[in-house]
């Protein structure tokens, strides 16, 4: 143990540090592992439903139907800060929805507040419609950069996006990502006008405000899920099932500890 | 049947140099967290402030997307012209004020202090009737659920309020129940949920596997 403590104080690793290098590294084989067998195996494996990715998979039906568009909010993080994977779920769910709308005449409309998320959601547009093999018909303001956070504050894009909850026909709401407070102003305008909303966040102060007003929340850790359940891409899947492997080794380690901490083990 | 024929060079453009650089950067800034040393922190410090510009960099192509979206309108003559021209006009004007003395100057500290900040705080000041009408309307959808959420709203905020400890102690002993056990635990499970979900997105884009910069 102490020729570990001295060649991890040798390397510069303090012991928070340590705990972290661990506790990534020991996520790294459930995930290989099951990446490995997702790939050799090539099925897919039983998710529980989530009624919100559901919903998502019929929006642009409803917009084809309704002939109005779905606003799509990737949150209010960027891609190159602590919120990165927030943002990413917001862009995963994006580009299933724009490969979607590629095919149909409504295209999303797309907000953004953080410049560097915004080339990160116009990249996803532009690509859905070369998947689609309609490169033509994208065009550079399907995305709108609303306004810049101001000290950290996504108030301003909020009063933007309510601006345009309502005065554009829309049929959907979604925002998925990272939010704050402002959420809360972004929702209810369009819960007012009946919109349809889905969406969700990592945020525990901002869930609240998304069971209220969202007629199909994710709450949490599901936002990350996007990727497996609408783009069903194997390597999600690996991601996912490996969480869950992790969770469960986590919660007998959290039962053990409280175990032995009232037997007086340690 | 014959095979497609595989174009190196934009198989490299695409694919393989977005995915090395990605690759690369994100391994030493990784490593950065977990090593303290001084050679590696100035080069993360380095990659962090490329990242910085980049940042930049694509600021202005939101100001250029919004620029040309108001533009088109006011042009277009669209029912929302005023409106363009107003958020044009003031965005000049404050430009235009700032631009002598810089974003710390006297003039951008007048323009946040008494510009920005009453109206941001207008607009934060609508969250108590949002928060109003959000929980009338969850309280007519009759789930269990929601009568909990409820409940346990109305605890929190009856046990905020100063003088109900008069009234009686254990009203805002029952509030610091609800936020320190039950809600408490609510959001340990979340955050260890959420932990778990970063690791393995950043663990995907680490390995290359998912490449949201690249075909």
């Amino acid at each position: 143990m102490s020729v570990l403590s001295d060649l991890f104080t040798a390397l510069g690793i303090g012991t928070l540090q340590a705990v972290m290098l661990a506790v990534f590294l020991a996520f790294l084989i459930p995930f290989f592992y099951l990446l490995y067998r997702a790939n050799r195996k090539g099925s897919r494996p039983h998710l529980r439903a989530i009624p919100a990715y559901d919903s998502l998979k019929k929006l642009m039906s409803r917009a084809a139907e309704t002939g109005q568009a779905v606003h799509v909010s990737v949150g209010t993080g960027g891609v190159s800060g602590p919120r990165t994977a927030d943002t990413l779920a917001g862009l995963n769910t994006l580009e299933f929805l724009a490969d979607r709308a590629a095919n149909s005449d409504i295209p999303p409309l797309v907000t953004v507040t953080e410049p560097t998320a915004f080339p990160a959601a116009l990249d996803q547009l532009r690509r859905a419609y070369e998947r689609q093999g309609y490169p033509e018909e994208f065009r550079f303001d399907q995305a709108r950069f609303i306004a810049p956070p101001v000290n950290g504050s996504a108030v301003p894009y909020a009063a933007g996006v309510m601006d345009i909850l309502d005065t554009e026909p829309i049929t959907a709401n979604v925002l998925l990502g990272s939010f704050g407070d402002e959420y809360l102003l972004m929702t209810e305008p369009a819960a007012q006008k009946n919109a349809f909303q889905v969406g969700g966040t990592s945020n525990p102060n901002v869930l609240p405000f998304t069971y209220l007003t969202m007629s199909a929340p994710l709450l949490g850790e599901e936002i990350y899920g996007a990727g497996a359940y609408l783009l069903e891409r194997v390597e999600h899947y690996a991601s996912l099932m490996a969480q869950d492997v992790f969770r469960v080794a986590l919660v007998i380690v959290i039962v053990g500890v409280v175990i032995a901490r009232s037997l007086g083990l340690f | 049947m014959e095979q497609p024929r595989i174009n190196i060079g934009v198989l490299l453009r695409r694919q393989l140099i977005p995915v090395g650089i990605a690759l690369g950067v994100g391994l030493i800034v990784l490593i950065g967290q977990f090593i303290s040393n001084s050679t590696l922190d100035s080069i993360v410090g380095v990659l962090v402030s490329w990242g910085a510009i980049v940042g930049a960099f694509a600021l202005l192509l939101g100001l250029a997307n919004l620029g040309m979206f108001h533009a088109g309108r006011i042009l277009k003559r669209d029912a929302q012209m005023p409106f363009s021209i107003l958020i044009v006009a003031s965005a000049l004007v404050v430009f235009l004020l700032v631009l002598p003395s810089g974003g710390a100057g006297a003039a951008s500290q007048w323009v946040m202090r008494y510009l920005y900040q009453p109206l941001e705080a207008s607009f934060l000041a609508l969250l108590v009737f949002f928060i109003g009408s959000a929980v009338y309307r969850a309280l007519r959808i009759r789930t269990w659920e929601m009568a909990l959420f409820a409940i346990s709203a109305i605890v929190v905020l009856v046990g905020s309020v100063p003088f109900m400890a008069v009234v009686s102690p254990l009203i805002p002993a029952a509030k610091e129940w609800v936020v320190n056990v039950p809600a408490l635990a609510g959001v340990r499970g979340i955050l260890l949920g959420v932990a778990l979900g970063i690791i393995a997105t950043g663990l995907r884009l680490l390995t290359g596997i998912d490449r949201p910069y690249s075909h």
